[in-house]
């Protein structure tokens, strides 16, 4: 079992290396970057975003040096040079005559010599586009010493501002998912034990509302019963006063809040386990071994929960493992519609507003979740079912 | 002329982009204001011209009205501060001519998140709101009556030559953290502004526009005075002064330096609550990411009422950030929030019926400053990798016909997409500037009403006819004209609106394909690619809501010059003719001659159309009944909280 641990967390690094550079290039396939929105306000003026893009590094500035190497070039009809005058800025020629940054970036704003790309402001300051390949390995040699970047929204180290709302996304997909399993388990298994009773039809018509009603349609629902019963808050994780609470109070509060959240997101996950396990039961029932066991006079609790769902839980112990990886990102539409201050409505908008290293670092994070996930559910198999060897 | 917007708002924006939502703004609700209707008979030149056209339609246009100021009550109780004020009241505070009962707390919800708490460069509109809550500037603009005012400069003059500015500062006046306001924090903030290696959109205001110079600051001691040396006349440099919001040369100084400062890295949004030290009228007390943002007052902040209390009267401001327009609606609905800016049209017959029910007040604010208009590329050039024109030859040659344009801009039924995509609550504009922006607005803009025969008559005249009897007329040449049309499709309303402008050419035989697509690529093929025939987008209004502030949209070289940005040279005499007029609005402080000048920008551009203006939103917000105090509602944003050191809670 060790070896096969070892060799499962070996396989992480070059999986992890794929899936981020995947991400990467997605999210630079599509066009614009960060800072379109700000280059579409007319009141911003371009030298001062593509300062920002320079300290973000999306542009590099280059030296006059580098810039009198390019020689004479051909751009939007004219021939241009740069020439080192010993000046801040380099002195742009256009067909051998002088002319200022500002009218000289209305043709040199994007310019390309061999399938280099490189960008003049309207002070004459040239920098080169950073290309997707370039720009992931900088990100991915820093992220290998332990630098995920700062985002650029926030102008902050990226783990510190997922840090803030990791804990909040937990305590919501850990109380659905306990409440998932806690009733999907118990429903399947009476299901089963009465197939075709009141019981089990009852718990099938549930599991299909739970299934066929979208998680946002019943947050939806959920907001609106709050508002017209005043029973429940309405969204928000805590009240405005929770820090005048004391313990059992904040704790109450707490319970309070999460209350409605956690049953929309709960049976929808609860409808998929439940008939899971009424599926596996149904079948476990109808095997040989429970019919000598009965036959030999074992209790039917004992029959039940000793032979036939030690036999069901197999299916169910490898979905769970999948659902520690969608811990984190399962409760994106709750958690908006909520107004839940989780992760996943951090990482919607960081991938809208293109924030690179803020997405980066969080499907990092779900990528490692995902492979956790399958190993906990792997080791566990190997602990319930003594049939699986890991080696 | 249009600016910015919303972030998150979205954002802020300028193209006003995704708008979580849709039209609407603010008004004003508790002293029901009267809507002034005005109704403007505009004529339109050609039919003038002409002489045997249809008589000339009326076409209305509400004005919003101004919000009165609110007036001191000598007779209301004092209250109690909690936290108590701290320090001594400078002998020349600035003294406000209202009354108030203090304590209390005053709760709203944003959209947006923060992205940074740093004054020197606040990235989306709701940094820039909420910067202004903790940190003051030498001047400050009244959103009450569309002036700038003195701040903590006391009173400022300018030389004979209008390039030398001097700001004399008030004396007396304390940071949040008790230490006095000097000359030298003064200078700092903008030495930090300044900084060559600091990149800040408030810095561009100051640039000259060719040589990219900043004005030179120096100070003067002996008169308590900030100093500037500018190389230029600049109208806004007002404005741009009010932008540069002072911080603590005590606390920061170290953060300064020559090489690679590091001051943008500090009062991010994880910086403890003290770091943020101000002279604004509050304080940040406790900021929880995601769920919301508390102040309390600022203990040594140092204006006074008409009784010679301190301000301000609130005790606290919480901010909550809700991500959810629906969720914040509904809150607002419960009672949980005081206010609610900026209403969404589909919340309207809500927010009307809590009205009638005498639970909340609807501010009708008139017509919002934020405009929505279509424009033809009118770019002449050539792909340089592929040598292929950005434009079709073929659509370029319909586009650059001033006649197609005037037929278009007749088949367009404005009173419709009024009727139906706004449900009747917007007004049809003809100009950036609407009927809203009372300082700016024109009436001698030419207008083209919506005439399906007028339409036909422009095509006809031009030899452009149905030759094969498809329904779509052929050019001269015999090609069908056939267009695409792109909006965002984030923006629904703005997708009607395209919708009905596409059932609106059909009937005058021109076919329009309508596709809205991601606004990243309409922003990129407006800008970089060219690649579009015909856009649908809208401009927001920035604050002041002054048309230099549109520059780069007015200038032919301007990079959001829609039609054809950044032209080397001005493509024609008209725009050629803009330019001057822009140049000449920047050197000139009398703002009656600035309007003139910008009169006939407008009017250029009604003539020439080469982007035709649509239709502006009326603009509402709501307010929990008689909860608030000396509420100031405007039309620009913040619109009910930019005044928030004179709110009080009358409960």
């Amino acid at each position: 079992m060790l070896t096969f641990t070892l060799r499962r967390l070996l396989s992480i690094p070059p999986l992890v290396l794929v899936v981020s550079l995947l991400t990467f290039l997605l999210l630079k396939a599509a066009p614009g970057d960060f800072y379109s929105q700000q280059e579409a306000d007319p009141a911003r003026s371009l030298t001062e975003v593509l300062r920002q893009k320079e300290s973000s590094g999306l542009l590099v500035r280059l030296s006059q040096t580098q810039l009198e190497e390019f020689g004479e070039f051909r751009d939007d009809g004219s021939m241009w040079s740069f020439r080192d005058d010993g000046e801040k800025v380099p002195t742009i020629l256009r067909d051998g005559i002088v002319v200022r940054g500002r009218s000289a970036s209305r043709s040199l704003l994007n310019f390309q010599i061999e399938s280099t790309k490189y960008q003049c402001d309207d002070e004459g300051v040239v920098y080169r586009k950073v290309g997707p390949i370039e720009s992931f390995f900088s990100w991915f040699s820093n992220a290998a010493s332990g630098d995920f970047g700062r985002s650029y929204k926030f102008n902050r180290p990226v783990f510190g501002i997922i840090a803030e709302r990791l804990w909040n996304t937990l305590i919501l997909s850990i109380a659905a998912l306990l409440i998932a399993y806690g009733l999907g388990i118990p429903l399947g298994i009476f299901a089963a034990v009465k197939p075709n009773s009141l019981v089990d039809h009852s718990a099938g018509i549930l599991a299909f509302i739970g299934l066929s009603i979208p998680t946002v349609f019943s947050a939806l629902l959920a907001v609106l019963f709050a508002t017209y019963t005043g029973w429940f808050p309405i969204g928000d994780m805590r009240s405005l006063d929770y820090d005048l609470f004391g313990f059992w109070g904040k704790l109450g509060d707490r319970l309070h809040h999460l209350f409605l959240p956690a049953i929309v997101l709960g049976t929808a996950a609860m409808a998929g386990y439940m008939r899971q396990a009424r599926g596996n039961m149904i079948e476990a029932l109808g095997q040989d071994y429970v019919r000598t066991a009965r036959a030999k006079g074992v209790s039917h609790n004992s029959v039940l929960f000793k032979h036939a769902f030690r036999n069901a839980v197999n299916p169910l112990v490898t979905l769970f493992g999948y659902s520690l990886a969608s811990l984190l990102s399962g409760s994106l539409l709750v958690e908006i519609v909520m107004n839940w201050p989780g992760l996943g409505r951090l990482v919607f908008e960081a991938i809208s507003a293109k924030d690179e290293p803020l997405v980066l670092a969080s499907v990092l994070i779900s990528t490692l979740l995902l492979v956790f996930g399958n190993l906990v559910a792997d080791l566990l198999l190997a602990l319930v079912d003594p049939r699986v060897r890991l080696s | 002329m249009p600016i910015e917007h919303p972030k998150e708002e979205t954002m802020s924006l300028l193209l006003s982009q995704p708008g979580p939502q849709s039209p609407t703004s603010s008004g004003r609700g508790f002293v029901v204001t009267l809507l002034l209707v005005l109704s403007v008979l505009l004529l339109n030149p050609s039919s003038l011209l002409q002489g045997d056209d249809p008589p000339p339609r009326r076409v209305k246009i509400r004005r919003s009205l101004r919000q009165p100021e609110p007036e001191p009550d000598l007779t209301i109780p004092i209250g109690i501060p909690t936290p108590a004020f701290a320090g001594e009241l400078p002998a020349d505070a600035i003294v406000k001519n209202r009354t108030g009962t203090y304590g209390g707390r005053l709760v709203y919800a944003i959209l947006g998140e923060v992205d940074t708490f740093n004054p020197v460069e606040p990235k989306g509109a709701t940094d820039q709101e909420i910067r202004a809550i903790v940190f003051s500037g030498l001047v400050d603009y009244n959103n009450g009556n569309w002036q700038t005012g003195p701040e903590v400069a006391k009173s400022w003059d300018v030389s004979d030559d209008n390039l030398t500015w001097t700001f004399y500062l008030r004396e007396g006046i304390r940071w949040s953290d008790g230490e006095p306001v000097t000359i030298d924090d003064a200078l700092f903030s903008f030495q930090a502004v300044f900084h060559d290696q600091i990149a800040t959109s408030i810095k561009d205001g100051f640039k000259h526009p060719e040589t990219g110079a900043l004005p030179q600051v120096s100070i003067d001691r002996d008169r308590n005075a900030l100093i500037f040396q500018l190389s230029r006349v600049d109208s806004q440099f007002l404005t741009h002064i009010g932008n540069v919001r002072l911080i603590p040369y005590h606390k920061w100084k170290d953060h300064l330096q020559d090489e690679n400062p590091t001051l943008l890295q500090q009062m991010t949004s994880n910086a403890p609550p003290e770091d943020l030290v101000g002279c604004g009228p509050f304080v940040l007390k406790n900021y929880v990411p995601g769920e919301k943002i508390v102040y309390q007052r600022n203990p040594y902040y140092w204006k006074k009422d008409a009784r010679g209390q301190r301000l301000p009267y609130l005790d606290e401001v919480v901010i909550l950030l809700v991500k959810d327009l629906n969720l914040q609606w509904q809150k607002f609905e419960a009672g949980e929030l005081d206010i609610f800016m900026e209403l969404p049209a589909d919340h309207f017959r809500e927010a009307s019926a809590m009205e009638k029910a005498g639970k909340a007040d609807l501010v009708r604010l008139g017509v919002s400053l934020n405009s929505n208009w279509v424009c033809f590329n009118l770019h002449p050039g050539k792909d340089a990798e592929t040598g292929e024109p950005f434009v079709d030859p073929a659509k370029s040659y319909w586009f650059h016909e001033l006649e197609f344009r005037k037929a278009v801009n007749h088949a367009i039924d404005r009173d419709g997409i009024q009727r139906t995509a706004f449900q009747g609550r917007a007004t049809p504009i003809w100009s950036s500037i609407t009927p809203g922006n009372r300082s700016w607005y024109h009436k001698g803009v030419p207008t083209y009403p919506h005439s399906i025969d007028k339409a036909k008559e422009y095509l006809d005249g031009l030899g452009w006819k149905d030759s094969d009897g498809d329904g779509v007329r052929e050019d001269d040449q015999g090609r069908p004209i056939v267009f695409n049309l792109n909006t965002n499709v984030e923006n629904n309303l703005r997708q009607q609106i395209g919708n009905l402008i596409m059932q609106d050419l059909r009937k005058v035989g021109i076919k329009v394909n309508f596709k809205p697509i991601i606004f990243n690529d309409l922003v990129t093929s407006l800008r970089d690619s060219h690649r579009w025939d015909m856009i649908l987008l809208g401009w927001g209004s920035g604050v002041p809501p002054d048309p230099a502030n549109g520059k780069n949209i007015t200038l032919s070289s301007g990079r959001l010059h829609a039609w054809y940005p950044q032209q080397p040279e001005p493509a024609t005499a008209w725009e050629s003719r803009i330019d001057s007029l822009m140049t000449m609005m920047d050197a000139e402080l009398d703002d009656i001659v600035r309007k003139k000048y910008y009169d006939e920008v407008q009017e250029l551009i009604g003539q020439n159309i080469p982007i035709l203006y649509l239709i502006a939103a009326n603009s509402y917000c709501t307010s929990k009944t008689n909860r608030l105090g000396n509420l100031w509602p405007s039309l620009l944003r913040p619109q009910l909280t930019w005044n928030l050191e004179t709110l009080w809670i009358r409960d």
